[in-house]
């Protein structure tokens, strides 16, 4: 993932971290907060603690996996401050009550989507879908989410970082897990679907317009 | 706990089976939930086509940082050139505040 760290012992110019370490650290802290900008300001503080701590570095692992350490501990006090100024009003507030009717039943059955998981992460249109989908959850949802969904934090660390019971993170990921389902099958399977079943799907298909349009 | 008291493996409605489904990736189910949510299934193709897709996402997002890499490297996910300089001047300004002392 990276190039090999600097040979010698005093890890080089600093100023050369950014240049050889910082696309790769943006890229790690993008994908897991998903916000560009808080991504950048977590890589710039992620270099600043290091340059503090560059003593503390041993050399017995690689010098960027040593940052990426230091990266993950930022991302993970970033979800925590977060937590603290989110509403947390899961009693009153739920966000899934449209999804069932009064007797508990789908108002809109999920689909069967058919095609698999491994073809669809080749494909950047799809990720950038699965974002949208992401950005558009309540920002309590989403963390729960991303904190449980991209492996940052087991069940007792991500009820800790959100300030919540276990059994209240359970509702979170419950509720985040079925708006993103939902999203995702309206804004990508549905038309899938149709590109799928009319090969030369254009403009005039009615999924195909209903994407262009929430696009 | 209201809704675990509206568990049981002959009257799980959609939105508890949903609950159990998503329970099912946090946490091991009890005997007695795993046998209400796979009768619930059995009877109940929408609840099946939701616990399938929440594999389908959980998968689909463990594999995301590979993909993301390959096919973004380029065009989205560099540092800005001003991010680069203001990352770059604010270590060099730390390091001479360390050679001053």
């Amino acid at each position: 993932m990276f190039e090999p760290p600097p040979a010698d012992a005093d890890l080089g110019d600093p100023a050369q971290w950014v240049d050889r370490y910082g696309d790769a650290l943006l890229q790690y802290a993008v994908t897991r907060v998903g916000d560009r900008e808080t991504a950048e300001d977590l890589v710039q503080e992620t270099f600043l603690s290091a340059f503090k701590a560059r003593r503390d570095f041993d050399h017995r692992a690689a010098f960027s996996t040593w940052l990426i350490a230091i990266l993950r501990r930022k991302i993970i006090d970033h979800y925590r401050k977060d937590a603290r100024t989110l509403v947390t009003t899961d009693a009153e507030l739920d966000e899934v009550a449209p999804l069932f009717d009064r007797s508990g039943h789908w108002t809109v059955p999920p689909a069967n989507w058919r095609s698999t998981p491994a073809s669809q992460a080749e494909n950047s249109e799809f990720w950038q879908v699965v974002r949208r989908c992401l950005a558009e959850l309540p920002r309590h949802l989403a963390q729960a989410f991303e904190l449980r969904e991209l492996g940052l934090a087991t069940v007792q660390e991500a009820s800790e970082i959100a300030g919540i019971t276990p059994r209240n993170l359970s509702v979170r990921l419950h509720r985040s897990r079925l708006l993103l389902r939902s999203c995702l099958e309206q804004k990508w399977f549905a038309a899938e679907a149709v590109s799928a079943s009319e090969k030369s799907a254009d403009e005039s298909s009615p999924a195909r317009a209903e994407q262009a349009r929430s696009s | 706990m209201k809704e675990r008291s509206k568990l049981s493996a002959w009257n799980l409605d959609c939105r508890a089976a949903s609950e159990l489904a998503s329970d099912s990736l946090e946490r091991d189910l009890t005997r007695g939930e795993r046998l209400a949510l796979r009768l619930h299934q059995l009877v109940c193709p929408p609840c099946r086509h939701l616990i399938a897709q929440f594999q389908t996402i959980r998968r689909a997002v463990a594999s995301l940082p590979r993909s993301w890499r390959r096919d973004w490297n380029n065009d989205s996910v560099e540092l800005s050139a001003e991010r680069r300089a203001a990352i770059k001047q604010l270590l060099q300004e730390a390091n001479s505040a360390e050679e001053g002392k």
